[in-house]
């Protein structure tokens, strides 16, 4: 687990800002330069703003790193790890839906504050970066949020987002404004569907009438030229359903052009509704199985994210994507001799015995 | 409109595409999709052999979809009882500044699934808000066919695990294996024709 929030010492007091660490530039502007103590590991850097200093939490690389520093509280944030993959910007906390497995429950904060010192730091990023824009629901702050993919559109049209959303809130008149910006900028919806019952879906993300406007918002995002990303996590309730979710998708939502069938994150809600909601595909794989030959059969992009290579067989491995965040993936004992471990999506930090998967093992060939 | 089983019945499927189409039109297209990129997403090697391999019994499986099953079974509360959440819209024209309690949030916020610092769950209180409700599975009558289901399978041989009610990743490996054994579509759940091979009427 890789830490991405802790304490600073922050010479300068004033707002939030952004910078970014570059190893013996000049400091000026948004750029801080540093230097690693070989000894303590302490990072020191200097602004034109002034002095900063942290103890990381684990010792890392920092060069090319953009920080959101918070000199009133002493802390610092690492919002992008130059040497990752796995770079994600929190939009909000705030969501509408409240889904029974929610990794990350909502809380009512006002976090409109962020936006621009998100898009200073996202026009910082390395080129050709992908980013994640993450909730809550981003959505929610509709208007901030397509003004900062035009500002990042003009600045860094080499920018990738993948922006999860629940799809809830496009209307009519977005579908002009989100036209223009899929033309000038890669933009990839991630957007749950559970089921092809409403009722089933529905009662998964605990919100009446979801289902009906979230057919309607999949079809503006489609006449808006989106890249859409349907994405399913699989569980008790939903599991026996999923063939007939490959069938619906592949038959009314053919637009779409992939399909992340998502084993669960057993952390919030999830991990305190575990026993309601866990399924051991590995003991039961067949509902994933079928899934898989009908979205095959279909010509759907069918990937399977957070599935370890050992719970699914052995025809449908190349399904599995390294999908779970490097700061988060974590290898059990037993990966130790597995010889596929390397392109493995690995653990959740926070699998215990209790989300176990009965059959996991090391595959040797 | 309520969307009901959406692959129950073709027509409703058309009475919704009817409903979206006029908005695609004023959207300025039907004709959307075609030239997305597969850009993010690396494409999963060929697939083609569990393809024809399964390719037979998929298309006989696709003719020979169950609609009806006990696991959508007549018992969900209503969406009444959802308890009401509000719903978070924005906070309206209120200027926001970066005051203490809103930068606050970076600092004393849990970890969490997104990186923005880090993953606790959530606290203790919230997750009680999210009360369960009875799914379909936990109805009374759902758990008796269940257990029947259970113990029909364990007489014939099948390991379904503990004999619960529960409809649990092992019984239903139990199911799957049955139904093929038994020639019935197998689809995992506990179907009509699952019942009614087994001798079991359900409620």
């Amino acid at each position: 687990m890789i830490n991405l929030t802790f304490s600073a010492d922050i010479s300068w007091s004033g707002p939030p800002i952004v910078v970014k660490l570059v190893f013996g530039a000049s400091p000026a502007g948004d750029i801080a330069e540093y230097s690693i103590c070989g000894d303590t590991g302490i990072v020191s850097a200097e602004h034109e703003m002034g002095k900063f200093s942290f103890i990381p939490p684990q010792s890392d690389d920092f060069e090319g790193d953009i920080l959101l520093l918070d000199p009133k509280r002493n802390r610092l944030q690492r919002l992008f790890r130059a040497n990752s993959r796995h770079n994600t910007l929190l939009i909000t906390e705030r969501c509408d839906q409240l889904c029974v497995m929610c990794s990350q429950p909502p809380r009512n904060t006002n976090d409109r504050w962020r936006f621009p010192l998100y898009i200073k730091a996202i026009t910082m990023a390395p080129d050709n970066a992908t980013i994640c824009l993450s909730g809550g629901e981003p959505t929610l702050y509709k208007e901030e949020l397509l003004g900062l993919l035009e500002d990042v559109a003009r600045a860094r049209p080499d920018i990738n987002f993948h922006i999860l959303s629940n799809g809830q809130h496009f209307v009519e008149e977005d579908v002009p404004r989100l036209r223009a910006i899929h033309a000038s900028i890669s933009v990839l919806w991630g957007i749950p569907l559970y089921a092809a019952d409403a009722e089933i879906h529905e009662d998964i993300v605990d919100k009446p009438m979801a289902f009906n406007l979230l057919m309607k918002n999949l079809f503006l995002l489609g006449a808006a030229k989106a890249q859409i990303e349907l994405r399913t996590v699989v569980m008790a309730p939903n599991v026996l359903e999923l063939e007939r979710l490959a069938i619906f998708i592949s038959t009314h939502l053919d637009f779409v052009g992939y399909w992340a069938v998502m084993a669960m994150e057993p952390v919030g809600y999830a991990k305190a509704n575990l026993k309601r909601l866990f399924y051991d595909h590995s003991i039961a794989p067949q509902p994933v199985h079928k899934a898989l030959d009908v979205a095959i059969a279909r010509d759907i992009e069918v990937r399977l994210f957070n599935f370890p290579r050992c719970t699914v067989g052995e025809q449908y491995r190349h399904f599995c994507a390294q999908s779970i965040s490097d700061w988060k993936r974590k290898y059990v004992d037993i990966c130790d001799t597995c010889e596929e471990r390397s392109q493995c999506s690995g653990f959740f930090e926070w699998y215990s015995e209790k989300s176990q998967w009965e059959q996991i093992k090391a595959i040797n060939l | 409109m309520r969307l009901k089983l959406p692959m129950k019945n073709r027509k409703l499927t058309a009475k919704v595409l009817k409903f979206l189409v006029p908005s695609l039109a004023a959207a300025g297209s039907l004709a959307f999709g075609a030239d997305t990129q597969p850009g993010k997403a690396s494409n999963p090697e060929s697939a083609a052999s569990p393809l024809l391999k399964n390719a037979k019994s998929l298309v006989s499986e696709l003719e020979s979809q169950q609609v009806y099953t006990l696991a959508q079974h007549s018992s969900h509360s209503s969406h009444g009882s959802h308890s009401s959440h509000s719903s978070h819209s924005s906070g309206g024209g209120r200027s926001i500044s970066i005051d203490d309690e809103e930068f606050n949030e970076l600092e004393t916020r849990n970890y969490s699934s997104t990186p923005t610092s880090s993953v606790l769950p959530s606290s203790p209180a919230l997750v009680e808000q999210r009360k369960l409700k009875i799914l379909p599975g936990n109805s009374e009558n759902f758990t008796n066919t269940v257990i029947q289901v259970q113990l029909a399978l364990a007489s014939k041989g099948f390991d379904v695990g503990a004999i619960d009610g529960s409809l649990h990743a092992r019984s239903i490996a139990a199911i799957y294996e049955y139904q093929s054994s038994a020639g019935i579509p197998s689809d995992g759940k506990l179907s009509p024709t699952t019942l009614a091979s087994l001798g079991i009427v359900a409620n």
